[in-house]
Formats: structure tokens, sequence, C-alpha cells
């Protein structure tokens, strides 16, 4: 369960990447292009920074899902999610 | 007056700051969290005075060294500081009535208690949906953190199930960003009551119906976790499992009114008189659906 979300935070992540691409232009760096081309000439940022900043994000949650997992394993002594009566939806 | 900005930095700087008070000294980690909630509870107060009084008006806090859209705001007005208030002198409070729990836990739950309230604070301010998400998530990693560091048994698969819908909301979330995003290009949100086409920022006519919701949501919730233990001892621990929920029925309320008034547009646009500082030609993929079916050609394009 656990990696199964890492990777479909994973996809979304590559998703949001994808749709803030455009064709023709570079990398969101103002080193070499005028700050008054670029504009016209870069992709916007955002899309990147909101990506960085949720891979840090699912870092996060897969660490404590995995908190959680050596808690419960210590309950019950398995990982068998049959086992977690609890846990009934 | 100090900018309101340093209501986040005294929560995040605080939980941080407790690392550095030795383990044994858990008193003094604890007046720690007290004085640094008290700043941050200060600081909105003040702010919702100086409102309150008209002696200031309403005004964002860039960040990124840019404007909008190539950067993330915090906006700051008097209904942001009265929420803003309530929730720090609300958190002083939680913290005095919950002394010894917090003692008995020590630096680290203080630390998460105070990443907890910095991240509802921040949620508050936010005028940016990237910003939203990731409050959204703080908030869920700060409760979460809270119900692991519980002593009963059942907190922990009551805390799992938590995560585990977090999770999936979040990712949806993600992909409501994603579509917003790929329709209008820019991930802005302000308070623009004349721009009937935006998502407003709930008004104080909201709040009534908000709380009302609050706290049936909150019971339902309760129940629906499995969690009563959760609900008898720490029901803010679901406040903001509950406030997504919330905050989606007003947004959905508010569009459905503006829809039975005609008007068609489904997404936000910036408030006028507050334009990007780049031409929205220039800005990604402004594809700008004014259809209420609008998913379908996006869905078009995309294949």
């Amino acid at each position: 369960m656990i990696i199964s979300f890492a990777i479909a935070d994973t996809g979304v992540n590559i998703v949001l990447v994808s749709v803030g691409a455009m064709t023709g232009r570079t990398a969101p760096i103002l080193d070499t292009i005028a700050p008054a081309e670029a504009a016209a000439r870069i992709i916007d940022p955002v899309p990147q920074a909101l990506v960085l900043t949720a891979i840090v994000i699912g870092l996060g949650i897969t660490a404590l899902m995995l908190a959680y997992a050596y808690r419960l394993f210590q309950l019950r002594n398995t990982l068998d999610i049959s086992h977690f009566r609890d846990l009934k939806w | 007056m100090v900018i309101a900005l340093y209501i986040i930095v005294a929560g995040l700087g605080g939980a941080f700051a407790l690392g550095l008070v030795k383990e044994n000294r858990v008193q003094t980690a604890y007046s720690l969290t007290l004085a640094f909630i008290a700043v941050m509870a200060l600081i909105a107060l003040g702010w919702t005075y100086l409102f309150a009084t008209g002696s200031a008006e309403p005004f964002d806090i860039l960040t990124a060294g840019t404007k909008p859209p190539f950067a993330i705001n915090l906006h700051l007005g008097l209904n942001e500081a009265v929420i803003l208030s309530l929730i720090t002198v609300a958190g002083l409070l939680s913290a005095i009535v919950m002394r010894d729990v917090l003692l008995e836990h020590g630096h680290r739950a203080m630390a998460v208690y105070l990443v907890l309230i910095m991240a509802l604070s921040g949620l508050v301010m936010t005028r940016d949906i990237f910003n939203l998400f990731v409050f959204i998530e703080l908030i869920v990693i700060a409760s979460a953190g809270l119900i692991l560091l519980s002593d009963d048994n059942r907190t922990i698969a009551a805390g799992f199930k938590y995560l585990v819908v977090s999770q999936i909301i979040s990712i949806l979330l993600l992909i409501g960003i994603i579509f917003v995003y790929h329709a209008n290009g820019f991930s802005q949100y302000r308070r623009h009551r004349r721009n009937a086409i935006g998502i407003c920022w709930p008004s104080p006519c909201d709040l009534p119906c908000a709380g009302c919701a609050d706290i049936g949501a909150q019971t339902l919730s309760c129940q629906w976790l499995g969690a009563g233990h959760l609900r008898g001892s720490a029901p803010w621990l679901c406040r903001p499992f509950l406030g997504s929920f919330q905050h989606g029925g007003v947004i959905c309320s508010r569009q459905a009114v503006y829809r039975s008034r005609g008007h068609n547009g489904l997404f936000w646009q910036p408030a006028s008189g507050s334009s990007p500082s780049l031409p929205p030609t220039s800005l990604p993929s402004p594809n700008k659906v004014t259809d209420a079916f609008w998913a379908i050609p996006l869905l078009d394009r995309l294949a």
C-alpha cells in the first residue's frame, strides 16, 4: 500500500511537469537570458517548484506511513493487512 | 506592526528551536512552546486590531522576489486576521489545557504541535493553490505525527487510516491542480467579490454555515474513522482533515450560485487591477475554458 502511494505520487508529479512544459522553450534559469526576453523563452517555473515541494512532502508522508507500519508491526507482529481489524472501512 | 509572515516564522522557527533544548528540560521546552504560540497570537491579534480600526489596509506578501504568477503570495486582510487570531489563541489555550500531555510526550509533540498551528495559519493566508496544497500536506503530516505519539494503541490504526485517506485526497487535489493550471495557466486565486467568476475566500457570512458544517462533519468523520477515542480526547486532530471537505463545500456552493446567476466560468481569474507582471500571452497554456463541460475538450486536447 505504501509503495503504491509512492508510485501514484510520482505519476502525478510527472504529469504536472509535463503540463508545465512548453515546446521550444528552455529551463527557467535567467543567467543566460535577458530578463526582458525571459517570458517568451523560458517555461513557467511554478510547476517545477510545486513538483519539487511535492516530492519532499511525499517523502515525508512515506516516512510517516513507514513509521505507522512499524508501530503496527510492533502491535500485531505482522504486516498482513487482514490482521488489522481496527482498519475496517 | 510586525509583518504577518512572522507568524509562520515563529511557528517553524520555534519547532526547530525546540531541538536545541536538552531532552531532560521538558519544562523549558514547554515554556518555549507557549512563548512561540503567544508571539503568533499577538501578531494575529495586532493585525486584527489594526484592520478592525481601519488603521491598516489589506496587503499581499510576495515571495520569491517577483510577482504572481511567477511567485507565491500570501494575503492578509480583516477576515484572515480574525481567523488567524482564532487559530493561534485556540492553539495557545489548547497547549495550556494539554500541558500534562505535552510534558509527557516531550519535545517532539511540542514541535509537531507548533508546525500544526503554523500550517493552519499558512492555510488561511495563502493565495496560491500550490501553496494551499503544501499547507494541507503539512497539516496532515503534523496531525498524523501527533496521533502517532499517542499511547493508545487504537489510535495507531486510526491514524494510519487517516493517513491513507489524506493521501488519496492529496493525490486528487494534485490532479485537480493540474487541470486548473492547464486551463488557466496560473495558480493564484484572490478574494475579489465583484469578479463573479472567481473563487472567493469564505466571507464572514459563510462562517456560521461553515461552522455548522464543521461540527457535523467532525462528528461524522470521527465516527467514520472508527476513532471515538480521538473524538473524546483530542477532537482538533480531526479538524484539518475536515477543513478540506468544508472548504470544498464552500467553493462548490459558491460555484453553484454563480452558475445560477448566469456566469459560465468555473475557475478563478486574477482580480482586476492586480494583473500579473507579464502579459497573459506569456503564460503557459492560457486555455481559458468557459464552458461547463470544460473537461471534455480538455481531455480531447490531451489525447
